[in-house]
């Protein structure tokens, strides 16, 4: 494989492109322990749907729904755990 | 991972050797003791990023790599990119390469200073990123989150917008996509 190179004139039509947008070019959500993201790591409605696939014909939704936020609390304690040492974050 | 590259000086507009290498514990240095007060002190939408936190709940991860681009002895750019997990919203059928997260120097935006000390460090890990996708056999296929303030820039780089996304924060999805046959 070759190696990652950007000639010239590929490098002067990139930094064009960023000086004629006039913008940071930041991507990515914002993980911090201010984040509602953070807060909440996943899309509840998705992860009930989820657990309805695999055991709807087993548990009651309100099974479903006492596995969900057991899973929700889990992710949000082990995140915070991981963030809590920059306090600053 | 170790890459002798150019990137361009924004005063004169001259190429400048730089380096882009995997992310190590100088660059997170770098960012604790360079950036985070600028951007602190800035109205920038990542002032509150802390790539140290980040680089310790995604970096140990076998499907996460982190890239940083240094000149000047100093870290300009600092990029994580998923490998594994995540597949185009174009075609579900085909793996990407997902820009977990993607910033410049604070003296490196246009928003903060002007000129900015380097141009064209954000553009090249992006390129970089595509180059890993097709490494990976993805095709150069590429996804990511804009923040709401680089939205501009992701449309001129030809990518898709793909829309906001009510999983990630209201973001704007975008996606370098390309046919199977372009891509080979």
């Amino acid at each position: 494989m070759m190696d990652f190179k950007l000639d010239e004139a590929e490098l002067r039509a990139i930094a064009q492109i960023e000086e004629e947008a006039d913008c940071d070019i930041s991507a990515g959500a914002n993980w911090s322990v201010r984040s509602p993201y953070a807060q909440h790591p996943i899309n509840h409605e998705k992860l009930i749907a989820l657990l309805q696939d695999g055991l709807g014909e087993v548990l009651s939704l309100e099974e479903l729904e006492d596995i969900a936020l057991t899973v929700q609390e889990q992710a949000r304690c082990r995140v915070m755990e991981k963030t809590q040492s920059t306090p600053s974050a | 991972m170790r890459q002798d590259i150019q990137i361009i000086r924004g005063s004169d507009r001259q190429l400048v050797d730089a380096v882009l290498l995997t992310l190590g514990d100088k660059h997170l240095d770098d960012f604790e003791q360079r950036w985070k007060e600028q951007l602190r002190a800035s109205s920038e939408a990542d002032q509150y990023w802390d790539w140290v936190a980040k680089n310790r709940i995604y970096g140990t991860s076998d499907t996460v790599e982190g890239y940083a681009i240094e000149c000047d002895a100093m870290t300009q750019g600092l990029m994580l990119i998923e490998t594994r997990l995540h597949r185009s919203q174009v075609d579900r059928t085909r793996r990407l390469v997902y820009v977990h997260s993607l910033a410049t120097a604070p003296w490196n935006r246009p928003s903060i200073q002007r000129p900015p000390r380097y141009r064209a460090v954000g553009a090249t890990l992006l390129r970089f990123a595509r180059y890993r996708s097709q490494q990976l056999g993805y095709g150069g296929l590429v996804g990511l989150h804009a923040l709401p303030e680089a939205i501009a820039f992701y449309e001129k780089m030809g990518m898709i917008d793909g829309g906001t996304d009510p999983d990630m924060e209201d973001l704007t999805y975008f996606e370098w996509y390309r046919r199977r046959e372009e891509s080979e």
